[in-house]
């Protein structure tokens, strides 16, 4: 009798029977085949063996990984969360985030949709994510560069108005502003302050643009942009003590502009701290040696972000622990791959507007991450970390700790980079 | 932090889902525990590194989150999570993301005791957890391509369609990688099994 040589299956046909992946007259035929040949039987067995053993490979991560992680994630989805929910602007972003938070049982389920949305349709489908943060920042940014350039063009005696006396009752200011002269004139002689844009003052839609340019004092200094730039390279390059000294000087100026009737002395020294971190002479010169990012976090700056002071917070506490990071940066106890983890998280919990009293804590780990990728010969990368740490320094007035690894941090990177220190 | 979180344990994936697109974002973490062991172990599999799983595995929860607009909440989350997380990982070491060999005597990533301990099950036979060991050190030799496509079937569990969907590839083709990942996979065995000393 002669012999006729099996034909088995090939391997791809075993694999997908063993793997359920045949149907029909296809997976009978190699279930035949299977059931006879012991060789094809073994070959699918020993797989099912060695799969098994690759299943049962023990993790190296237990529950507080798995739980740690759980915390990263919805602390980054959260921060995006509420950056979305501030776009909408329909509440506010705080609000509108807390509440994107709250278990179902504690606010009723309609409240947190968007009216403009049915959730339910069939079909529905959610908006595509826009970069509000781009187009506020880009906003912020726009309405701070129109404020200068109306400011110079007056300046110039380009646009020549007369304004109106603005009633703050303010003995410099009444005395600054006489009808019938120039608005060159008046401009030179004008007290700082938005006092002189009366119709600024009348607009009540600009009221908030108002606000926001009366707490930046080098635009409102008569001295020339050049200037101011110059005597911000000088504070920097002075230390701590002149640093200080020069914008509280500045601010102290910018609180002459308001009376007595309007605000107590505590509220002018109040204004005066607000009003020395944000600048827009440091804006204009941020803007040239800044990179995109670090950009877009200056404009968080001047979007809001408040000085320093008291202890973390929840939310930046919960961060820093989801990354395990310290909450003052320590480079005797942070490691740089996870310092680079944590950047992004950072910077958008600081764009969102969530940082608030911990900006200075934030913004020195951001001088941090910019430092750890800053390559010593880019002057711009080295430039942009040294904003970083005075912006950090100049948020931290009233975190002494903050304020005072800040300054060793940039001492020491001055040192490292080559420059005065 | 996990305890504030409202059990949501008897809800399917579709209801969690349906809460999630309402703003219940802590509703997420409920389908992060049903799902974040099987994600992680794939995405170490893949690229072989504890610091480079956590990554992958990290940020396939956010895409996942920003895409759930486009998940049919009538199916199950876990393979369409895990398409997600291989997909991510594949990108990661294609783009030649920093990694090494895993060594199976290397410590673990938080100072544990290294795998060929940790395979140590007291409950298993020597010759089993010899032959556990020789397996993990044959799957540390094979290719990427080879070693992924092993683990999308046997870590995440997927179809040939869905491995085939993450690929971009053909479910033939998926068959056919999958059966050459296999035969390496024994091959690697089979030297492992050469390079023993005898048995007296």
């Amino acid at each position: 009798m002669k012999h006729v040589p099996v034909q088995h299956p090939s391997n791809e046909e075993l694999f997908a029977y063993r793997d359920g992946e045949l149907a029909g007259d296809k997976r009978l035929l190699i279930e035949a085949h299977v059931v006879s040949c012991q060789s094809c039987r073994e070959l699918v067995d020993g797989m099912s063996a060695i799969e098994s053993d690759l299943k049962r490979r023990p993790d190296d991560v237990g529950d507080e990984y798995y739980a740690r992680m759980t915390d990263s994630v919805l602390a980054k989805i959260d921060v995006k969360h509420g950056a979305k929910a501030l776009a909408t602007g329909a509440a506010g972003g705080a609000k509108a985030a807390e509440g994107a938070r709250r278990p179902a049982e504690d606010v009723p389920r309609i409240e947190r949709r968007r009216p403009d949305v049915d959730l339910d349709a069939e079909g529905e489908r959610r908006r595509p994510i826009f970069p509000w943060f781009g187009v506020v920042g880009t906003g912020a940014a726009a309405a701070a560069v129109l404020v200068v350039v109306v400011m110079l063009a007056q300046r110039q005696g380009e646009w020549v108005r007369a304004p109106r006396p603005v009633a703050t009752g303010g003995p410099e200011e009444e005395q600054a502003v006489v009808p019938g002269d120039s608005g060159f004139g008046e401009r030179e002689n004008a007290p700082p302050g938005l006092g002189t844009q009366p119709e600024a003052k009348e607009k009540a839609g600009l009221d908030d643009l108002a606000r926001e340019a009366k707490n930046q004092a080098p635009l409102q200094s008569t001295a020339p942009l050049e200037k101011q730039d110059e005597a911000l390279r000088q504070e920097r390059a002075a230390g701590v003590s002149e640093g200080d000294a020069v914008a509280m000087k500045r601010a102290k100026n910018e609180s002459q502009t308001f009376t007595e009737g309007e605000v107590g002395a505590d509220k002018k020294m109040a204004a005066a701290k607000d009003a020395s971190p944000a600048p827009v002479g440091e804006a204009l010169s941020d803007a040239r040696v800044q990179q995109a990012p670090s950009a877009a976090v200056g404009s968080a700056d001047a979007a809001g972000a408040k000085v320093a002071g008291g202890p973390p917070t929840e939310p930046y506490a919960a961060l820093l622990r989801a990354h395990g990071l310290p909450p003052v940066f320590d480079p005797a106890r942070v490691d740089r791959d996870a310092l680079l983890r944590a950047e992004n998280d950072l910077r958008y919990f600081y764009m969102s507007g969530r940082a608030e009293t911990d900006s200075a804590r934030v913004r020195l780990y951001l001088a941090e991450a910019a430092r750890a990728k800053a390559d010593p010969a880019d002057s711009a990368a080295v430039e942009a970390v040294i904003h970083h740490y005075w912006r950090a320094i100049r948020l931290s007035r009233q975190d002494p700790a903050v304020s005072a690894m800040a300054w060793r941090r940039l001492g020491e990177y001055k040192l490292e980079t080559g420059r005065a220190p | 932090m996990a305890s504030e979180r409202p059990d949501r344990s008897t809800l399917s994936d579709g209801e969690l889902v349906r809460l999630i697109r309402g703003g219940e974002v802590d509703a997420f973490a409920e389908l992060m525990r049903r799902t974040q062991r099987a994600a992680y172990r794939l995405a170490r599999r893949i690229t072989r590194r504890h610091e480079d799983a956590d990554d992958v595995v990290q940020d396939a929860y956010v895409k996942a989150y920003k895409a759930l607009d486009r998940f049919a909440a009538d199916k199950p989350f876990g393979p369409w999570f895990l398409t997600i997380v291989s997909r991510t990982a594949l990108t990661r070491i294609r783009d030649g993301a920093r990694r090494a060999a895993e060594s199976l005597d290397a410590p673990g990533y938080d100072g544990s005791a290294p795998l060929s301990e940790r395979v140590a099950d007291p409950t298993q036979d020597a010759a089993a957890l010899e032959q556990r060991i020789r397996v993990e050190r044959a799957m540390a030799t094979l290719s990427d391509e080879h070693r992924a496509i092993l683990a999308l079937r046997v870590e995440g569990d997927l179809s040939y369609a869905q491995i085939a969907e993450t690929l971009d590839v053909p479910v033939g083709t998926v068959m056919s990688r999958l059966a050459r990942a296999r035969e390496a996979l024994l091959a690697a065995l089979g030297e492992e099994r050469a390079m023993e000393p005898p048995r007296s």
